[in-house]
């Protein structure tokens, strides 16, 4: 099976090349271009700063192609510096400003990040520069020991720069994923694949410059990109809010309304919170026209009671690996019935997408395959890993018969009748924990290493009402202390792949060929109502 | 019931003791718990269920926003709030 789509509209002559050039068409006076909580910026002046942000990077040594650390909270601040490296011709190389500083410090080194762009507390500053090559940091007041410090108030005193042209096939931005080895895989983006990204979402969700674009995600996971690139290449405004804001709903729902906010983007745990906790009765947000959700898939049950609750809002499952951005949607006509889940649906513009069986064989319809896809939004491939690169595309005929690079996306999708795809799987043991994606070997591999371990196996549980989380089992000796080894694995593995709780185990069941049985396994951990405190 | 409340702080200081995952950042009453993201969103269900049975009522959505729950002392503040007014 082949499925095909017609190239988007074409895009005029003004059209930015590149994405350092986003901000460079003219949204009207006065048009809001970026919002947070409590700051805003009209086009004019997120140009102006980003400028600025621009010059002060050339200034200290950054040339084209130069990766650039963005170690920010969502704000203001973030569109301004994500666009300020761009138009530098800097690549992004966006960080979790929360994240484990061990995981930081390999992706900085991984792709040799020389210059920072950082908030936060200065303590964290100074381990992440103390764990990196990092030798200058734009945004702190005083320098972290071993860098240079520029102040956000010196920054704007600079004369803004005009954007450098860079080539389509310059790398764009660096985001991190976990391989299942612990080595941090960075999915590189050039200019071309996310301008094309850009200009499809832009096409296929009918931005406008009236809109108001929230993508409600941290800055380190893909969906951000839809704000920083999609909403400014037609003139919309991107909403940015800190991480804190997404663990309160009622909070959340305030500032949404607060904003005008006309489209939503999260992963489903954010929206179903919104739902249970988000206060949804006592907002106004009849400004809201779109709900995109991705990450995972919404339990149809809840997203037919959200749906039933925003009425005037539309709704689209967002599907794609970060390695290609998306590469299909599925617009509900109404709210699901029953338990069939949600397809993923059809392949976008500009995209291919084969089901194929292990032996690389096209599936018949209604039958299991992995999806690969062939596309203009897909990444160049992983930042100095060629072997691992070459080995996520499998090289094949396109439609019109010459071969290309098909990524293959490791997910199990079946067509329907209908022609919809619908996700049943993966062919590895990557999960999702809210939204984000987890390497159950890399949890594992940890999980041994514990003081008093000696065999260990993490497997997920929940979903749905019960956010999906991530339970450790042990075979441990006396030794093993609970709380110690959750401290422990909260400064190497980022907090969504910490598991919630660890269980002491006697034994581990065992497939037939001895190896740990994972299936097997989540079932000895007990049902609960509610996430749980570790045990001690 | 003022006797309970006075005792709070210090019960609340204990648990967010358990929730928070790092040794070698130190907190008190008045650390904000959000902003290096010592308490994350499961961690605030999780405190939000200690309270609820702590002061023996449920605490509406809406009144689980960020101004209350920043640090020990705003939810102590907040608990204390709830009971002058009766609700």
């Amino acid at each position: 099976m082949v499925t095909t789509r017609r190239p988007a509209t074409g895009v005029g002559p003004d059209a930015p090349r590149c994405l350092g050039e986003l901000l460079e068409l003219d949204a009207g006076p006065g048009a809001l271009a970026v919002a947070d909580p409590d700051r805003h910026l009209d086009r004019e002046g997120l140009r102006r700063r980003a400028g600025q942000v621009a010059a002060v990077l050339v200034e200290h040594g950054v040339r084209p192609g130069d990766r650039v650390g963005i170690h920010l909270e969502s704000s203001v601040e973030t569109m301004v510096a994500v666009h300020g490296v761009l138009r530098a011709g800097g690549v992004v190389v966006p960080l979790d400003p929360r994240g484990p500083i061990v995981q930081v410090g390999a992706q900085l080194r991984d792709c040799d990040v020389r210059v920072l762009i950082g908030g936060g507390s200065a303590r964290r500053l100074a381990a992440v520069v103390d764990a990196s090559p990092v030798t200058v940091a734009l945004g702190p007041d005083e320098g972290p020991p071993g860098a240079a410090a520029v102040p956000w108030s010196d920054l704007w005193g600079a004369s803004p720069v005009p954007p450098r042209v860079s080539r389509p096939d310059e790398p764009a931005y660096v985001i991190y994923t976990s391989g299942s080895t612990g080595r941090p895989k960075g999915i590189v983006h050039t200019h071309a694949s996310a301008m094309a990204y850009a200009r499809l979402s832009a096409e296929t969700y009918g931005l406008v410059r009236t809109d108001v674009v929230a993508t409600l995600s941290p800055l380190h996971f893909d969906q951000s990109t839809f704000s920083l690139y999609a909403a400014p290449l037609v003139g919309a405004a991107a909403l940015f809010v800190p991480d804190a804001l997404l663990r309160f709903p009622a909070s959340l729902t305030q500032v949404v309304a607060d904003r005008g906010t006309t489209v939503w983007y999260s992963v489903p745990t954010l929206l179903v919170h919104a739902l249970r906790r988000g206060a949804l009765d006592q907002r106004d947000l009849s400004a809201l026209r779109w709900i995109l959700y991705g990450g995972e898939a919404f339990a149809p049950n809840l997203l037919a009671e959200l749906m039933a609750r925003l009425p005037g809002a539309r709704v689209s499952n967002v599907y794609g690996p970060a390695e290609v951005n998306q590469c299909t949607y599925h617009h509900l006509d109404g709210p699901p019935s029953g338990d069939e889940p949600v397809p993923i649906g059809r392949a976008w513009p500009e995209t291919q997408i084969e089901l194929v069986a292990p032996d690389g064989q096209p599936v018949p319809s209604g039958e299991v395959g992995e999806l690969l896809v062939h596309t203009v939004t897909a990444m160049a491939g992983y930042w100095n890993q060629p072997e691992v690169t070459r080995a996520a595309f499998r090289r094949r005929p396109g439609a019109d018969g010459r071969v290309v690079p098909w990524y293959a996306t490791g997910d199990l999708a079946v067509e329907r009748a209908d022609g919809e795809l619908v996700f049943v799987g993966r062919v590895d043991n990557q999960r999702k924990v809210r939204g984000h994606r987890v390497e159950l070997e890399s949890v594992d591999a940890e999980l041994v290493r514990l003081a008093g371990v000696e065999q260990a196996i993490a497997v997920v549980v929940g979903g749905a009402e019960e956010d999906a989380r991530i339970v450790g089992l042990v075979i441990a000796s006396a030794a093993f202390d609970p709380t110690a080894a959750r401290r422990t694995l909260a400064g190497v593995l980022p907090g969504y792949a910490v598991p919630s709780e660890l269980i002491r185990v006697a034994d581990l069941p065992t497939t037939a060929t001895g190896k740990v049985d994972r299936r097997g396994a989540a079932l000895l951990v007990p049902d609960t109502d509610a996430p749980t405190l570790p045990l001690r | 019931m003022s006797d309970d409340l006075d005792s709070l702080e210090l019960d609340l200081l204990a648990f967010v003791g358990d929730l928070v995952l790092t040794d070698d950042e130190p907190f008190d009453a008045d650390t904000d718990l959000l902003l290096d993201g010592l308490v994350d969103s499961m961690g605030v269900v999780q405190l939000v269920h200690w309270l609820e049975a702590r002061l023996g009522t449920e605490i509406e959505p809406a009144d689980v926003v960020i101004d209350n729950f920043r640090s020990v002392r705003a939810m102590v503040a907040f608990a204390r709030r709830r009971a002058s007014t009766g609700s």
